[in-house]
């Protein structure tokens, strides 16, 4: 039951190429630390691999039915400066990021 | 002088009315009380100018007979609610200023009846904790001490400030959110009454998502009538909410009490092989044993995939997590730590703003959804989650409710479990698998361990049911032993 990738062990490089992923910095002195935790826990989580699961559908979540649908109308607008109220940086009505396209 | 220990929402509402004393008054009362409790750390931030407003404005509207059906009332709300124009900081460091232009639904259903915003509660950051000690603002600290004790107790979490709150009479009634057990167990460590409704019964809207398939919001309160009757005004269905569901409100308060003669009560068996403490399991036979005497049919039941349900849920939860928290960015609100090229800006924001345990999170959802480890993590416990669902079903084709301990263990000191994350993991065993399965569930305080500490009983039923949680739940409340917390250590 216990398939390959499952086997898989996590390294400082995991640690490094998902918080990459995951747009985190993380100091040196953090990732070794992270190594064994994460790995611990995606330990403990593998056993799910005891329960066998063929045939079963995923579920996504508790609801019976589809999600509901609406029309795709506007239904408000105007609200430039509740937006940007919260802005670190804005500039006449947008956010301010540093240079993108040299 | 108002005695706020000895009263609770339902007296509160009752007194209001009958003009025995005013809003302006009671919330007098609350924010000296609130003052004398520093010591707790459970408010983030204080409404008290705003507030005094609005209780004017109540009183006269009770004077002229325009009184809402919670006119006056004042309340805690979880920091994880957005109030407009009230800072809403997910106790976090990446939200530490910010201010919604908008209201959660579930408050603003509550201020249309008349409620009063007392302040924002602290909570483990982005609910992410099972002790209220990731919070930003430092750990809350529970109103409870073990009898000759004088560690300080974590209030349980997520919803600890919240938990706190009510059980040392600072609110009446706090909001909370529970994704897998963050209402249920906080209540159990506090001796309050903690219910996490039906998913879908209380709109998600203006919530700060966290896990959005589990994510409900509840009632913390000390009776079981508050909590019906907090139900009431918080349930309902919600355009804004795309999981919100559209299905009729039963009358809670007339439930609370009704006879429960003749119908069955199911004990899941696996539940006996758990690790709980020998008082919490000694008082899970007793309160078994309170229905037996109601009259009330115990049946055994399986619930075969429970033991999985953890396993599953720390698959699921960071999943939805990683997703849900990629909007916190530095760009459009909340910190900003500024970087050379907007990569640097968002690893500098996200590295520096969110605290260990939501990068952990983060870092694991991240893991389990990227290419190649898909199918083999988040897939499969979609699938395990879908078996824990049809255990629940059949189980329900046989009882009218469930019952089993909220928590497996009383509350624990404050940094006692924190450097050990499936240690403080394992506090939700008995809570998880309701989220998973989106079942209504409440916990119950059920009397005082052998240190003078509260314990919870977890009663669960079937989808939008909740009616018979607090039909059954009254057995609990008169059958325990005195649950009063006789020290009020705290107070300055």
């Amino acid at each position: 039951m216990v398939s390959k990738v499952n086997q898989m062990t996590i390294t400082k490089d995991t640690i490094r190429k998902i918080s990459n992923l995951a747009k985190i910095s993380i100091a040196d002195q953090e990732v070794e630390k992270l190594e064994s935790e994460i790995s611990s826990i995606i330990r403990w989580v593998e056993a799910l691999n005891e329960v066998d699961t063929e045939n079963v559908d995923p579920m996504s979540n508790s609801l019976t039915g589809a999600l509901r649908m609406r029309e795709d109308l506007v239904t408000d607008g105007n609200k430039v400066s509740d937006i940007l109220s919260n802005s670190p940086v804005d500039d006449e009505n947008f956010f301010v990021v540093p240079k993108v396209i040299e | 002088m108002i005695d706020l220990v000895s009263s609770d929402l339902v007296s509160i509402r009752n007194s209001l009315q009958n003009k025995e004393f005013t809003a302006v008054e009671l919330l007098n009362e609350y924010i000296d009380r609130i003052a004398k409790s520093s010591k707790l750390n459970l408010f983030n931030t204080t409404n008290f100018e705003n507030a005094h407003k609005a209780a004017q404005e109540s009183d006269q509207k009770i004077i002229r007979g325009e009184a809402r059906s919670l006119e006056g009332i004042p309340i805690g709300v979880k920091d994880l609610f957005c109030t407009a124009g009230i800072k809403t900081t997910a106790s976090s460091k990446i939200l530490e200023n910010f201010v919604p232009a908008y209201e959660s639904t579930i408050t603003q259903k509550l201020k249309d009846q008349g409620m009063i915003l007392l302040g924002k509660l602290s909570n483990d950051e982005f609910a992410m904790g099972s002790s209220n000690e990731t919070s930003s603002s430092g750990p809350a600290v529970n109103p409870w001490k073990g009898d000759s004790s004088d560690k300080e107790l974590v209030p349980g979490g997520s919803s600890g400030g919240s938990s706190g709150a009510v059980a040392a009479s600072l609110c009446p009634l706090a909001t909370a959110t529970d994704t897998g057990g963050s209402i249920r167990q906080p209540a159990a460590f506090t001796g309050t009454v903690g219910l996490k409704p039906t998913y879908g019964r209380c709109s998600r809207w203006g919530i700060v998502a966290f896990a959005s398939s589990l994510d409900q919001a509840g009632p913390i309160t000390k009776t079981i009538a508050d909590s019906a009757m907090a139900l009431k005004y918080m349930a309902g269905y919600d355009e804004k909410d795309s999981t919100s569901a559209d299905v009729d409100i039963e009358d809670y308060e007339q439930a609370v009490g009704q006879s429960i003669k003749g119908m069955t009560i199911g004990v899941p068996k696996e539940y006996e092989e758990l690790d709980l403490e020998d008082d919490i399991k000694q008082n899970w036979y007793d309160a078994i044993n309170w229905y037996k005497s109601e009259g009330v049919e115990i049946v055994s039941v399986d619930l075969p995939h429970s033991k999985y349900a953890l396993p599953a849920y720390y698959i699921i939860a960071p999943a939805e997590a990683s997703s849900n928290l990629a909007r916190y960015d530095g760009v459009k609100y909340g910190t900003r730590m500024t970087g050379d090229s907007l990569d640097d800006l968002y690893k500098n924001t996200r590295g520096q703003g969110f605290g260990a345990e939501v990068k952990r999170r983060i870092l694991i959802g991240t893991y389990v959804l990227s290419a190649g480890y898909y199918d083999a993590y988040y897939l499969k416990a979609q699938k395990v989650r879908r078996l824990i669902h049809s255990d629940f079903v059949e189980a329900f084709k046989k009882v009218d409710v469930i019952i089993t301990p909220t928590t497996p263990t009383t509350a624990f000191g404050i940094g006692e479990n924190l450097s050990d994350p499936l240690k403080m993991y394992s506090n939700d065993i008995l809570t998880v698998p309701v989220n998973l399965a989106g079942l209504p569930a409440i916990s119950i305080p059920s009397g005082l361990d052998s240190q003078g500490l509260p314990m919870g009983i977890q009663l669960i039923t079937n989808h939008f049911n909740e009616g018979k949680l607090f039909q059954f739940g009254s057995v609990v409340e008169k059958s325990r032993s005195s649950i009063t917390n006789q020290s009020e250590w705290w107070l300055e």
